[in-house]
């Protein structure tokens, strides 16, 4: 899980509430995953996919995510 | 008249060796997606369910710190706001629906998923409700064995989906239009799921103390043509795999209408609508929770309790 995950800046802006960090996994893999801030993004680095947030809203759908660079 | 059922005749080839694929559930995406702008106008079916899901919330005894809402489009966090007592036995809620637009409609924490790859950690929430979204799923025992593992041991479940006899006034007055115009009744209305044994699947899929009902509601229409706008504006026209891929035509349509009010027509000329709900339930195991005693452990006998006088009805006693 992400270290950043109650850092209470995320709530405004792009974020993503921190519970949701809490209780998602990717949904390939279940794997925890990242938040990687700066790309509003849920990274799962088993499956090599990049879930977007969208106006907060993480997207945990595999075809809706990018792929990471091997 | 013809009978859909939920057995397509047609087996459909298993995709990634999972499941045969009845519905089609990138369709019911998009569907859903695009029935998102004005879901909020047209959602009286999933306001009156979410409404049913907090009364069971109420009726019991327990507060819970997490609640995961999955389907009906923000329905069950915007029943929340007139239900004081429920809204103080749950903490936190997420609302979470296949469609990211209708996820986007939640006044609180959302998230768009697929609830046959429930992308939820194990033992994470304390309450899941499930409004009007498992009928769509192509293994529904595999998606409730999903909520189960997401749910804290004694977290409880809730779910509510359209069964069997839902439009079968529709259906009917569709197929008898089909056969008017010498046409094989093709699948253009979803079958649902037919009425089964929902306590059955919850058990299935590990949850203890199962329960289900079915409840029926009637809605009334001017005519089919509304009813199925209405329809399509809740995102729930058929995704079947095998629906009909020829578009119906318009005369199709308006025999279907007459058929319709010829055969269902209340006296003030409009129709009514049957939607079938089946409500289902259980808990996450927990070593606490009641157990039925073991077969023959009985130190009392029933008929002493009862105050009546035993019977022999021929059964031999159990080992």
């Amino acid at each position: 899980m992400s270290d950043t995950e109650k850092n209470p800046s995320q709530a405004q802006g792009g974020g993503v509430d921190p519970k949701l960090l809490e209780i998602l996994v990717c949904p390939v893999t279940r794997e925890p995953l990242t938040y990687d801030r700066d790309a509003n993004e849920l990274i799962s680095k088993a499956a090599g996919l990049a879930y977007p947030i969208r106006e907060g809203v993480p997207i945990m759908l595999p075809e809706e995510a990018r792929e990471l660079d091997a | 008249m013809t009978r859909v059922t939920l057995i397509a005749s047609k087996p459909q080839p298993p995709a990634d060796d999972g499941p045969p694929q009845l519905f089609d559930r990138p369709l019911l995406r998009q569907r859903k997606d695009r029935a998102a702008r004005e879901f909020r106008d047209y959602d009286f079916l999933y306001a009156r369910v979410a409404d049913d899901l907090l009364d069971r919330v109420e009726s019991i005894s327990r507060d819970f710190d997490t609640c995961l809402v999955i389907g009906g489009g923000g329905a069950v966090g915007r029943a929340l706001k007139d239900r004081p007592q429920a809204r103080a036995k749950i903490g936190k809620v997420i609302e979470a629906d296949l469609s990211p637009k209708m996820a986007g409609l939640s006044e609180h924490p959302a998230v768009a998923l697929d609830e046959e790859i429930l992308p939820v950690r194990e033992g994470s929430v304390d309450l899941v409700l499930s409004c009007l979204s498992l009928h769509w799923t192509n293994d529904l025992v595999g998606a409730l064995i999903q909520i189960n593992y997401a749910l804290k041991p004694d977290g409880f479940f809730a779910g509510s989906v359209l069964g069997g006899s839902t439009l079968s006034e529709l259906r009917a007055s569709m197929s008898k239009a089909e056969e008017a115009a010498d046409r094989e009744p093709e699948r253009r209305v979803s079958p649902f799921a037919d009425t089964i044994d929902m306590a059955g699947l919850v058990s299935r899929a590990g949850f203890t103390m199962p329960v289900s009902d079915i409840d029926r509601v009637t809605a009334r229409y001017g005519n089919s043509f509304v009813l199925m706008r209405d329809l399509r504006k809740m995102g729930e026209t058929s995704v079947l795999t095998d629906r009909s891929r020829t578009p119906g035509t318009k005369s199709l349509f308006v025999t279907t209408a007459q058929a319709y009010s010829a055969d269902y027509a209340h006296e003030d000329g409009k129709i009514p609508a049957t939607f079938e709900i089946i409500n289902f339930g259980g808990w996450a195991p927990h070593p606490d929770q009641p157990k039925p005693k073991r077969p023959g452990s009985a130190t009392r006998r029933l008929a002493d309790a009862l105050g009546v006088e035993e019977q022999d009805a021929g059964d031999k006693a159990g080992r």
